[in-house]
């Protein structure tokens, strides 16, 4: 149990990283950061993107424990851990942006924004499942 | 009896040389080369998802100055009056149809969901803006010249078998192509 937890925070923490690189590749470089640090009430001029960076590692790395905790127990299945996955990522837009970004810190959320959080954790959610996915059969 | 089985060793021995010395024999792409090209699929499709939020609806504003732009600089003959008197005055249109189509891109190829589709329909958006832009002042023509050559570089290979749901759809496309032909056409596109 402890193997498959300790995979799932490595997997979450590599969709983690990926998903953080994405938010740094803009005008800033990584302004949207600034927005992410936001989803928890934690932006400053000055440390508001290594905080967002690091929030997602974070935020990535417990998405990817909790997956690990659910799908550790299937047979490998691409599909279904694909599913799961998105599944995850889901579920981190639905608690972090939207009740304790929108509801609880006031972040404005449009159609833009929606669009530009939703997709990228999605992408997370992928991420994870595929390259959990990935070592788990290559070590069965 | 030794001596045949001799025989069928050295002619088979001669096969695999002849394989192995075949400058046509396919290619069999490494692990860490369909993860590279994953990588690279990924940040192609957040490139075209980026673009979406300069131009969003219901007016997509930010797209009418490049449509004018387009119409003054285009070097394709012709193009320039169907962008005057055709695309112009249905700006609305053009903008739904420009914007749902990059949504699309944007989505096969960060998901990795029919990722050839999403090149394809990559390079003929980025074709469209070479030949209404790379030569307007200000750009570079390369810019939409490398737009093109990563649309067909992601059309040629399979970039979205690895994190990605092409896996997935691969899988059973393979299997329902046996017997469907919508299933093989679909297929072409994973």
């Amino acid at each position: 149990m402890m193997r498959t937890i300790r995979q799932g925070l490595l997997a979450g923490l590599l969709a983690g990283l990926l998903t953080a690189l994405l938010f740094v590749v803009d005008y800033g470089p990584g302004n949207s950061l600034h927005w992410v640090a936001r989803w928890l009430g934690l932006d400053s001029q000055g440390a508001g993107k290594l905080v967002g960076f690091l929030l997602i590692l974070f935020l990535g790395g417990v998405f990817g424990i909790l997956f690990s905790m659910v799908a550790g127990r299937w047979q490998p299945a691409l599909g279904r851990w694909l599913l799961t996955g998105l599944v995850a990522g889901a579920i981190w837009w639905v608690l972090v942006v939207l009740l304790i970004g929108t509801g609880i810190n006031h972040v404005g959320l449009s159609f833009g924004s929606v669009l530009f959080s939703i997709v990228p954790l999605l992408v997370y959610g992928l991420l994870l499942g595929s390259i959990s996915f990935q070592w788990r059969w290559q070590n069965a | 009896m030794r001596i045949s089985s001799s025989v069928h060793r050295n002619a088979a021995l001669t096969r695999s040389e002849q394989h192995e010395r075949d400058p046509l024999r396919p290619i069999t792409l490494s692990e860490r080369s369909l993860l590279l090209l994953a990588l690279v699929r990924i940040f192609v499709g957040w490139l075209w998802f980026q673009q979406l939020f300069w131009k969003l609806p219901p007016d997509f504003a930010g797209l009418h100055r490049y449509v004018v732009e387009e119409g003054k600089y285009t070097f394709l003959p012709g193009y320039s009056f169907v962008i005057q008197h055709v695309l112009l005055p249905n700006f609305r249109v053009l903008g739904a149809f420009t914007w749902s189509a990059e949504l699309v891109v944007a989505l096969c190829l960060l998901f990795g969901l029919f990722t050839r589709f999403g090149a394809i329909l990559t390079t003929v958006l980025a074709v469209q803006l070479y030949v209404g832009l790379a030569y307007a002042p200000g750009e570079w023509y390369w810019t939409y010249g490398m737009l093109v050559l990563l649309g067909l570089a992601l059309a040629a290979a399979p970039a979205g078998r690895r994190l990605g749901v092409d896996q997935w759809l691969a899988l059973r496309l393979d299997g329902a192509g046996e017997t469907s032909r919508v299933a093989r056409t679909l297929r072409w596109f994973v």
